[in-house]
């Protein structure tokens, strides 16, 4: 008996093959799919240290601070990474705003009392802006007033202010 | 056990069989993620029961609380830097763990940890004995799921009646293998004779750090700062030390000298262990500032008397420190470091102090269960572990809401919800008959974890 041509209208191969292609692709995409993790590893996060000459509250929510051209950031463990940003880039992080889940940083700030002694305060540093003067300056907002005669030099310590390596801040290994 | 994949007979020759095998392929790929070996949940038990009755029983722990949410693109499993790792709650989370479980007598018999990094250090804070790495405890997913899950299954196989086994591993893993999602840090004992998965919990008071787990840092200032040599700092210690948390927790305390040199002692957490990361700024005529790392710390007193905390540098500092100065320390997070009582604790009614969770949402949606009105206001927040709104998320600890392990409004469906089908099941605080009424009892939690 000669080979007849399949008839397309009952023949199943075809409708087989394509749902058979479908299903591999299916198959094979599935497999990437579970096996690529998809973001990147958790990064370093960043504190910072800023000290300067002098420290004055304008008023009990705004701290005015000239400082020293650029502030120290380093990471909390397992890292022990530093680098320093400029007071410029430091105060840019304000404006990119942070996280939802935690906010603005937390702070102690240090001075010399009176007493020629160290005082501290705790403070939550809601905004930061770099002032136009003729030494650097940052003036931060804080988000509950602050009574306390600050003044003269100072040193102020952030909680994680940054997370990630970037070009504002390296992820070097710190000079030991 | 037998850990029974999907099949496919393979019989002669048929125009149909590619499609067959790919449909197969295709099932499997999209089936296995339901298949569960536990038969069924029981109530949660405080680690004192559990303890009381470990033997012939697997503890799976998943690892504590890590960095972000998954492996990045260069994952090496070779390479911890490649990889999610404890953070420093996590790190925390696992020695608190560790101290609730040596405290009420768990003594297992072998602690196995997958080969991920996270895995592995929680392992070791966990502080049970000798960890042995074993890749059927990673990770489940991709091309060598099953591989990885026949060899758990021929592990489990084989622990004895009177042997009890740790084995800390992934959310993905112990949830293929008992159905039940676990939070970072959570436990779940699973017993192969009954197939029963039961949710541990840290009641002892020991493991109280484990919901006050947020980094605390400090700032000892003083009058006076010198180098003994350039490895040795001293300075004095005319008041007591400043501890602050980190965002969004607004906490500040004060530690005195012994709480605070006792940082350095005691326990793989301690900064003795893990020496922290600092800064020393100290004031002259001008400001100075050095990053240093604080490998000891003990009391002294200067010679003329006032009293001093001796620092012992990791490396020579650059500098000749004197005069006021203030050393900003990195994170210390164990509980009542900096008087954290209450801090992350349950409040009865409304729900914990949110960490990660975002606010307000989780206690309108704890109905999970069925439609109850638990929760009170989740005003709080979504808890630690909390995702307000993830009324999809099903698992152990999750349910309507998924405030989490240990907190938040709308706590319905706590421990009751079954994988993939987002019905609850009896479980703490619920309805035992029927999980139906999202009544979790948000006091009874605060009891628990008091």
């Amino acid at each position: 008996m000669p080979d007849r041509a399949p008839d397309p209208r009952t023949d199943p191969r075809p409708l087989l093959r394509r749902l058979t292609l479908l299903a591999v692709v299916a198959c094979v995409g599935a497999a990437f799919a579970q096996a690529t993790p998809t973001t990147d590893a958790a990064p370093p996060r960043w504190l910072a240290a800023q000290i300067g000459p002098s420290a004055t509250l304008d008023d009990p929510r705004t701290l005015t601070t000239t400082s020293e051209d650029e502030i120290l950031a380093f990471t909390d463990r397992p890292d022990r990474l530093h680098d320093h940003l400029t007071l410029a880039t430091f105060a840019s992080l304000w404006a990119d705003g942070f996280p939802a889940d935690t906010g603005p940083p937390n702070a102690v700030l240090t001075w010399t009392a009176p007493d020629g002694g160290v005082a501290e305060a705790f403070v939550i540093v809601a905004d930061a802006t770099v002032v136009d003067a003729d030494v650097p300056t940052i003036r931060y907002t804080l988000a509950e007033p602050l009574d306390a005669p600050v003044t003269g030099p100072y040193s102020l310590f952030f909680t994680v202010v940054a997370e990630g390596c970037d070009t504002r801040l390296v992820c070097r290994e710190a000079t030991r | 056990m037998n850990h029974a994949h999907p099949r496919v007979r393979t019989v002669g020759r048929s125009v149909a069989r590619p499609a067959v095998l790919a449909f197969a392929a295709l099932a499997f790929a999209v089936l296995v993620p339901t298949v569960a070996h536990a038969q069924s949940t029981a109530s949660p038990v405080d680690v004192a029961t559990f303890a009381a009755a470990a033997e012939g029983r697997i503890l799976f722990v998943r690892h504590a609380l890590a960095t972000g949410d998954d492996d990045p693109t260069r994952f090496d499993l070779t390479d911890c830097a490649t990889q999610r790792n404890l953070d420093p709650r996590g790190r925390v989370q696992a020695n608190a763990l560790g101290a609730a479980l040596r405290t009420a007598g768990v003594t297992p018999d072998r602690v196995l940890a997958s080969e991920y990094c996270r895995a592995r250090d929680t392992a070791r804070l966990l502080g049970l004995g000798p960890v042995t790495t074993f890749s059927g405890l990673n990770r489940t997913f991709g091309a060598t799921r099953s591989f990885g899950l026949d060899r758990l299954a021929e592990t489990i196989d084989h622990v004895g009646a009177d042997e009890t086994v740790v084995m800390v591993t992934h959310s993905d893993t112990i949830r293929a293998w008992t159905g039940v999602d676990v939070p970072s840090g959570g436990m779940l004992a699973f017993d192969p004779a009954t197939r029963t998965a039961q949710a541990v919990l840290p009641r002892d008071p020991a493991a109280a750090a484990i919901r006050e787990v947020v980094p605390w840092l400090y700032v000892h200032a003083g009058g006076r700062v010198a180098l003994e040599d350039p490895r040795t700092l001293v300075a004095t210690f005319d008041r007591d030390v400043f501890g602050f948390t980190e965002a969004p927790y607004r906490r500040h305390e004060t530690l005195d000298a012994e709480a605070y040199v006792g940082r350095w002692d005691g326990g793989p957490e301690s900064f003795g262990a893990d020496p922290p990361n600092a800064v020393l700024t100290w004031f002259g005529d001008d400001v100075h500032e050095r990053w240093v790392v604080l490998t000891d710390a003990e009391r002294t007193t200067t010679d003329d008397g006032r009293p001093a905390i001796r620092y012992a540098l990791a490396d020579p500092l650059d500098g000749a420190p004197s005069g006021r100065f203030s050393l900003f320390v990195d994170y210390y997070g164990m509980a009542g470091a900096g008087g954290m009582s209450g801090m992350y604790g349950m409040q009865p009614m409304g729900g914990m102090s949110a960490m990660q969770g975002t606010s307000g949402t989780a206690g309108a949606n704890g109905n999970a269960g069925g439609g109850g009105s638990s929760g009170g206001d989740g005003a709080s927040g979504g808890g630690f572990y909390g995702m307000g709104g993830m009324g999809s998320m099903s698992g152990m600890y999750g349910g309507g809401g998924m405030s989490g392990m240990y907190g938040g409004g709308g706590m319905s469906g706590m421990y009751g919800m079954e994988p993939m089908t987002g019905m609850s099941s009896p479980g703490y605080g619920m309805d035992p008959m029927g999980g139906d009424g999202g009544t979790s009892d948000m006091y009874d939690m605060y009891e628990m974890y008091r």
